[in-house]
C-alpha cells in the first residue's frame, strides 16, 4: 500500500461529502449543515494531499496555509453582508490567480524530449488554465471595482466591442497556437498571452451593467471553475478535476438559469450595456412627483390592512433591514399584515436581498416572489418600496431596447397605493427614468432613507 | 495523434466531465431562490480546492529552487484564502436564516 491509494480513496469520499453538501446546502432546514459536510469534505481532501510521497518544503507549505487560512478567516469575519458581492468577487479573483500561478510553474517546467515541439494534451490544459484563471482574475477586478462605485455601475461599451472581444479570443488562440509550436516554453509569446487573457477579462465584465451584477458574479463562478478544471487535468487530480467540473458547469447553469428565470437575453448582459440615453419624457408630459409627509404615511400605514415592502438595494447600502423590520413589528401590534417582495435582481448577486432581511430577523415565511404579489396585487392597501428603482419600474417591458427589458415585472400599475422611500429622484442603476414616481396613486418620501424610516416609526408609535 | 486517438486515450475522462456536468445541473437547478446567494458563496468556496495544486507544485519543488518556492507559497495562500473564507463566509450567511427558526419556535 503506498500513501497514492490512500489518497484516492479519500479523495471519492471527499468527492461523495460534496455531492451531498450540496444537495442538502438546497434545503433551507439543511442548508448549514450542508455547507459544514462540503468545508468537512474539502479539508480533507487538502489534508491528504499532504501526505503524497515525497512531499519536501513543508515549512513553506504549512506556514503558507496558516497565513491563507488566518486571511480567509478574518476576511470572513469581518466583512459585512452587504459587501457580500464584492467579497465573492475577491475570493474568485485569488482563486484564479492561484491557479494561474500554479499552472505558471507548470508551464515553466514542461519538459520536452529533443525535437519535439511542446504541443500534448498537458501543454493544452498548462495554457487554457491560465487562460481561465486571469479571467477570472482580472474579471473580479472589473466587478469589484464597479461594486464600489470606482467605476461606473451602468454597463460600458464602446462601438466594435463585440468585433474586438472575438478578436482577443482569437488572438489568444493564435498565440497559444504559436506557444505549443516551439519546442521550448517561450516565456514572451506566454506574457502576450498573459496580457490578451487580461484584456479579455477586462472587455467580458465591462458591459456588465449594476442590475446584471448577480450574473456578472455567477460567470466569474464559472470561470474560475474553468480555471480548476484545467488545473485538474494538469496534475491529473481527481479532486481538482470534480470541483472544477461541478462549479464550472453550475456557474454556468446558474447565470443562465438566473437569466433564463428572468427571460434576460443572456448575449444582451454580456454584450448588451448599449448606451442608453433615456430621455426625461415626464417632465415633459407634465408629469409631476407627488411628496407625501412621514405623519400622512403613519396614518396610512396604520390604516392599512395588508402592506407590501419592496426593499430595493438602497435598503443593503444603507443598512436599513434592521429599521425596516422595526417597522414590520410595530405595524403587526396594529394589526396590519406585512409582507414583503424580494425581487430577483435586488441587490447585487443573486438572492441578496434575501440574505440581508434575513439578517434582520425577517421570517422568510413573509418572503413573497414576483407571481405571487402580482396575483394578490389588488388586495393590498399599501405598497411601500424603500430604496428601490429599476426593479419597481413597471415599464421595463414596454422598450425593447431598455437594459431592463425581460426582468420580472411587478404590476405596480395596477397597485392602490404606492409610497417610495428614496435618497433622490436620480435615475437607478439602468440610468432609466421610472414613470411609477410620476404616477397619480405614488406618493414619494425624499431623503435620507435610514432618518425617514426611524422618523416614521416613531410618528407611528405616538400617533 | 488524431481526434479519434485522442477520444479513445481520454475516454473515462469524457465520460466522468459529461455525468459530472449533468450532475452538477441536477444539484443546482433545484436552489430556491431565497438560497442562491449563499449556494454562490459555497460554490465559490469549493474553488479553493485550487490549493491542491499548489501543494503539489511547493512539494516537488527543489529546496533552492527559490522562483517556484515563492510563487507556489502564494498561490497556496491565496488558494486556503478561498477555501477557508468562502466557508465560513457562507456559513455565516446561513446562520442568519437559522436564528430566525429558532426564534420562531
Amino acid at each position: 500500500m503506498v500513501s497514492s491509494d490512500i489518497i484516492e480513496v479519500f479523495y471519492l469520499i471527499s468527492t461523495i461529502l460534496i455531492i451531498i453538501g450540496l444537495r442538502f446546502l438546497t434545503r433551507i432546514e439543511r442548508a448549514r449543515q450542508g455547507n459544514l459536510i462540503l468545508s468537512f469534505s474539502m479539508g480533507l481532501a487538502v489534508a491528504v494531499s499532504l501526505i503524497q510521497n515525497n512531499t519536501s518544503n513543508l515549512g513553506w507549505i504549512f506556514s503558507a496555509l496558516l497565513i491563507g487560512s488566518v486571511m480567509g478567516i478574518l476576511s470572513a469575519r469581518k466583512v459585512r453582508l452587504t459587501s457580500a458581492p464584492q467579497l465573492l468577487a475577491f475570493f474568485n479573483g485569488i482563486g484564479g490567480a492561484s491557479a494561474t500561478i500554479t499552472s505558471y510553474i507548470a508551464f515553466i517546467q514542461i519538459a520536452t524530449l529533443e525535437n519535439e515541439v511542446l504541443f500534448s494534451a498537458k501543454s493544452i490544459f498548462i495554457l487554457s488554465s491560465i487562460f481561465f484563471g486571469i479571467i477570472s482574475f482580472s474579471g473580479s477586478f472589473i466587478v469589484i471595482l464597479k461594486l464600489l462605485g470606482i467605476l461606473p455601475e451602468s454597463g460600458i461599451s464602446f462601438p466594435l466591442q463585440k468585433l474586438l472581444n472575438f478578436f482577443t479570443v482569437i488572438s489568444a488562440i493564435a498565440v497559444s497556437g504559436f506557444i505549443l509550436a516551439k519546442s521550448e516554453p517561450d516565456h514572451y509569446l506566454l506574457y502576450l498571452l498573459i496580457l490578451l487573457s487580461i484584456i479579455y477579462g477586462i472587455f467580458f465584465f465591462l458591459p456588465i451593467g449594476g442590475i446584471d451584477s448577480p450574473i456578472g458574479i455567477s460567470f466569474l463562478n464559472s470561470y474560475s471553475g474553468l480555471a480548476l478544471l484545467f488545473s485538474g487535468f494538469i496534475y491529473s487530480n481527481q479532486m481538482m478535476l470534480i470541483g472544477g467540473l461541478l462549479i464550472g458547469a453550475s456557474g454556468l447553469i446558474l447565470s443562465i438559469l438566473f437569466a433564463g428565470q428572468s427571460k434576460r437575453p443572456i448575449f444582451k448582459v454580456l454584450f448588451g450595456g448599449s448606451i442608453y440615453n433615456s430621455p426625461s419624457p415626464y417632465y415633459h408630459l407634465g408629469m409631476i412627483a407627488k411628496e407625501i409627509s412621514i405623519i400622512d404615511t403613519a396614518i396610512q400605514l396604520k390604516n392599512s390592512k395588508r402592506v407590501l415592502i419592496i426593499p430595493g438595494y438602497g435598503l443593503g447600502i444603507t443598512q436599513t433591514q434592521y429599521s425596516v423590520k422595526e417597522l414590520e413589528e410595530i405595524l403587526v401590534e396594529y394589526g396590519v399584515e406585512v409582507k414583503y417582495l424580494v425581487h430577483p435582481f435586488a441587490g447585487r448577486m443573486p438572492g441578496h436581498m434575501n440574505v440581508l432581511l434575513s439578517e434582520a430577523n425577517i421570517s422568510y415565511k413573509n418572503i413573497l416572489q414576483v407571481t405571487d404579489v402580482n396575483n394578490i396585487i389588488n388586495n393590498i392597501d399599501l405598497i411601500v418600496c424603500v430604496g428601490a428603482n429599476d426593479i419597481i419600474n413597471p415599464f421595463m417591458d414596454q422598450d425593447k431596447k431598455s437594459p431592463l427589458f425581460g426582468m420580472p415585472k411587478v404590476n405596480l400599475e395596477k397597485a392602490k397605493q404606492i409610497i417610495v422611500i428614496k435618497r433622490s429622484l436620480q435615475p437607478g442603476f439602468s440610468g432609466i427614468e421610472n414613470q411609477i414616481f410620476f404616477e397619480n396613486n405614488t406618493r414619494l418620501i425624499l431623503g435620507n432613507i435610514k432618518s425617514s424610516l426611524i422618523k416614521l416609526i416613531s410618528e407611528i408609535r405616538e400617533i | 495523434m488524431d481526434i479519434f486517438q485522442i477520444f479513445s486515450q481520454y475516454r473515462d475522462l469524457i465520460y466522468l466531465i459529461i455525468i459530472t456536468s449533468y450532475l452538477g445541473f441536477e444539484i443546482i437547478s433545484h436552489v430556491p431562490m431565497i438560497l442562491i446567494s449563499p449556494m454562490n458563496s459555497a460554490v465559490n468556496s469549493i474553488h479553493g480546492l485550487i490549493v491542491i495544486g499548489g501543494i503539489y507544485v511547493v512539494g516537488r519543488a527543489k529546496e533552492d529552487d527559490v522562483t517556484v518556492l515563492i510563487l507556489g507559497f502564494i498561490s497556496i495562500i491565496f488558494g486556503i484564502m478561498n477555501l477557508v473564507g468562502g466557508s465560513l463566509y457562507t456559513d455565516r450567511m446561513l446562520k442568519v436564516y437559522k436564528s430566525k427558526e429558532k426564534s420562531e419556535d
